[in-house]
């Protein structure tokens, strides 16, 4: 017990039974760390910090797609299965024929949704009530769907649809193109393109999915839109996707299988520019500056207060652009900013009085 | 008996569901640490693919393994070890994953973080723990996510315990001259878990 009472932070996150109760307490170790914590309160705060540590190490891990672990799996109980039926000195031979079999097929099934429909929507898309529309133009062409919504289909892209069911609205998308939605909650419109679906009640947004680019991209101008990868013909639960909101985008990096949300490279004001001329603040505590922000781009900043509560400006937020607004904030603060999961974070210092 | 171990011992005697639920248990952490020691999430893959029907085709051999758990990863590794020095594959031993994104954003936003400071300086921590050499991530996600001990974590890596420790001191003094807040503040994080 007596070594306790000169522990470092760094002893305590070495030892086993310090790790062992900071991840999976029970009462004796609840018991015997508390009677540590007692008979030496200096080393309280330590504890609490080491254990904080703890359990920030504790959640550091990469995110595996569950795709890539089904995948595996199929190719190891293939394989497996494959192995009872074939006489013994014919089986290395076909297992690895087996293998490449199901790994194509699986690669097949991930890339290219779009020739093979989600189950839902082939009870849906007959054939004929499917609409089908190119641009091999070299100027954006507009298409006006019935529901009055409409779609700008940017060069070298394709678009099937098929507006024809009463619970929802369905475009498939090679390409790029720009939608604006008309609003109808009782029939949520769907792009499915390359791997990754948008659900969207009404609103304004780009999907860019060219079928050889790498990556699927969807940007939102207006109102919010729900995004989540389409896999193996079968759509992910939507919970697992992303909201976005305007000036948020999604990019689904099909090399690793991840979607991130970020901002658009130029946030665009939301609203007027008579709106925008009353962004002025003199003397005015930093608080009230990033409200306005996210009033005028529909972002948030996130930043600790009690820090930053010194912090006062004069400024306008009617000129630049709101990455240039954010320098120029961090110049006047000595602070910084980043840009993460679609929301900015701004850290340093803070102000004195 | 573990769960573990019970699935093991019924694939030894060639029961192939009990192999399936094997590959359940462990194929995600597999993943997750692989991922952690090599970019090419390709190879991580086919190792893992590799790992598992080598299991099947040895499996009346295996029962004398005494952790599968331990033998599972240090096999992983050494799978990975092996292909990156022979397909001169980039083993990215000092950070080359750091300039990589993972969107650990996703672990803060489904779990436990509801607190936005709290949620800051885990976001900072993970960012700060992504700009490590990569064997010090290594260390570090094997003895706080994988719940390895400092003598296995040496095992697996090929290096001796002092070793772990000084690769896992390495790190917190990079951390503490990264992040402001390391030596006061990551107190709230744990009254928001533990207590």
């Amino acid at each position: 017990m007596e070594h306790y009472e000169n522990f470092t932070l760094r002893d305590f996150i070495h030892d086993e039974h310090f790790i062992r109760w900071v991840k999976n307490p029970d009462a004796d170790s609840n018991a015997h760390w508390e009677a540590v914590r007692n008979a030496f309160p200096h080393q309280s705060g330590l504890m609490d910090h080491a254990a904080g540590l703890i359990h920030g190490f504790s959640n550091f891990y990469p995110e595996v797609p569950d795709s890539q672990i089904e995948l595996a799996r199929q190719v190891i109980m293939d394989e497996v299965s494959f192995e009872k039926e074939i006489p013994l000195n014919r089986k290395r031979l076909y297992l690895s024929a087996a293998a490449s079999i199901a790994i194509l097929i699986g690669v097949a099934l991930w890339f290219n949704p779009a020739e093979t429909p989600m189950h839902f929507a082939k009870n849906i898309l007959k054939t004929e009530s499917e609409i089908r529309s190119s641009n091999d133009g070299t100027t954006a062409k507009t298409i006006t769907l019935d529901d009055g919504s409409s779609i700008i289909l940017s060069p070298n892209s394709t678009v099937r649809y098929n507006m024809e069911s009463a619970d929802r609205r369905v475009v498939y998308l090679d390409g790029e193109a720009f939608f604006n939605v008309g609003r109808n909650p009782d029939r949520p419109f769907f792009v499915f393109a390359n791997g990754l679906t948008t659900r969207v009640l009404g609103t304004k947004f780009k999907v860019s999915a060219y079928p050889d680019g790498m990556d699927v991209k969807v940007e939102v101008t207006s109102g919010s839109v729900r995004v989540y990868l389409t896999e193996n013909g079968e759509e992910q639960v939507e919970s697992e996707g992303l909201t976005l909101t305007p000036n948020q985008r999604a990019i689904y990096t099909k090399k690793d299988l991840q979607l991130v949300r970020s901002l658009v490279e130029q946030p665009k004001s939301l609203v007027t520019k008579e709106q925008l001329a009353t962004y002025t603040y003199t003397d005015t505590p930093i608080s009230k500056v990033f409200d306005g922000l996210e009033e005028i781009y529909g972002i948030r900043v996130i930043y600790d207060q009690e820090t930053f509560k010194n912090c006062r400006l004069n400024m306008s937020l009617s000129d630049e652009s709101l990455f240039e607004k954010l320098e120029l904030i961090g110049k006047m603060v000595e602070a910084q900013y980043n840009v993460l999961d679609g929301e900015v974070i701004f850290i340093g210092e803070g102000c004195t009085e | 008996m573990l769960e573990e171990q019970e699935y093991w011992k019924e694939m030894c005697q060639g029961n192939s569901r009990a192999f399936e639920k094997l590959y359940s248990y462990f194929a995600q952490d597999l993943f997750r640490y692989g991922y952690r020691i090599s970019t090419n999430h390709e190879l991580v893959q086919d190792s893992i693919q590799d790992l598992f029907l080598h299991l099947w085709n040895k499996r009346s051999d295996l029962g004398s393994v005494h952790s599968p758990r331990f033998y599972l990863y240090r096999s992983l590794r050494n799978k990975l070890v092996r292909s990156s020095e022979s397909d001169r594959f980039v083993f990215s031993m000092d950070g080359d994953l750091s300039e990589q994104w993972f969107p650990a954003e996703k672990d803060i936003e489904t779990s436990w973080i509801t607190d936005e400071h709290n949620r800051i300086q885990l976001a900072l921590l993970h960012e700060a723990l992504r700009k490590l050499p990569v064997r010090q991530q290594e260390v570090i996600q094997l003895r706080y996510y994988h719940d390895f001990s400092a003598e296995e974590v040496g095992r697996m890596m090929n290096i001796n315990q002092q070793s772990v420790r000084n690769l896992q001191n390495r790190a917190m003094q990079q951390l503490r001259s990264e992040l402001p807040f390391f030596t006061t503040s990551l107190l709230s994080i744990v009254f928001y878990y533990a207590f």
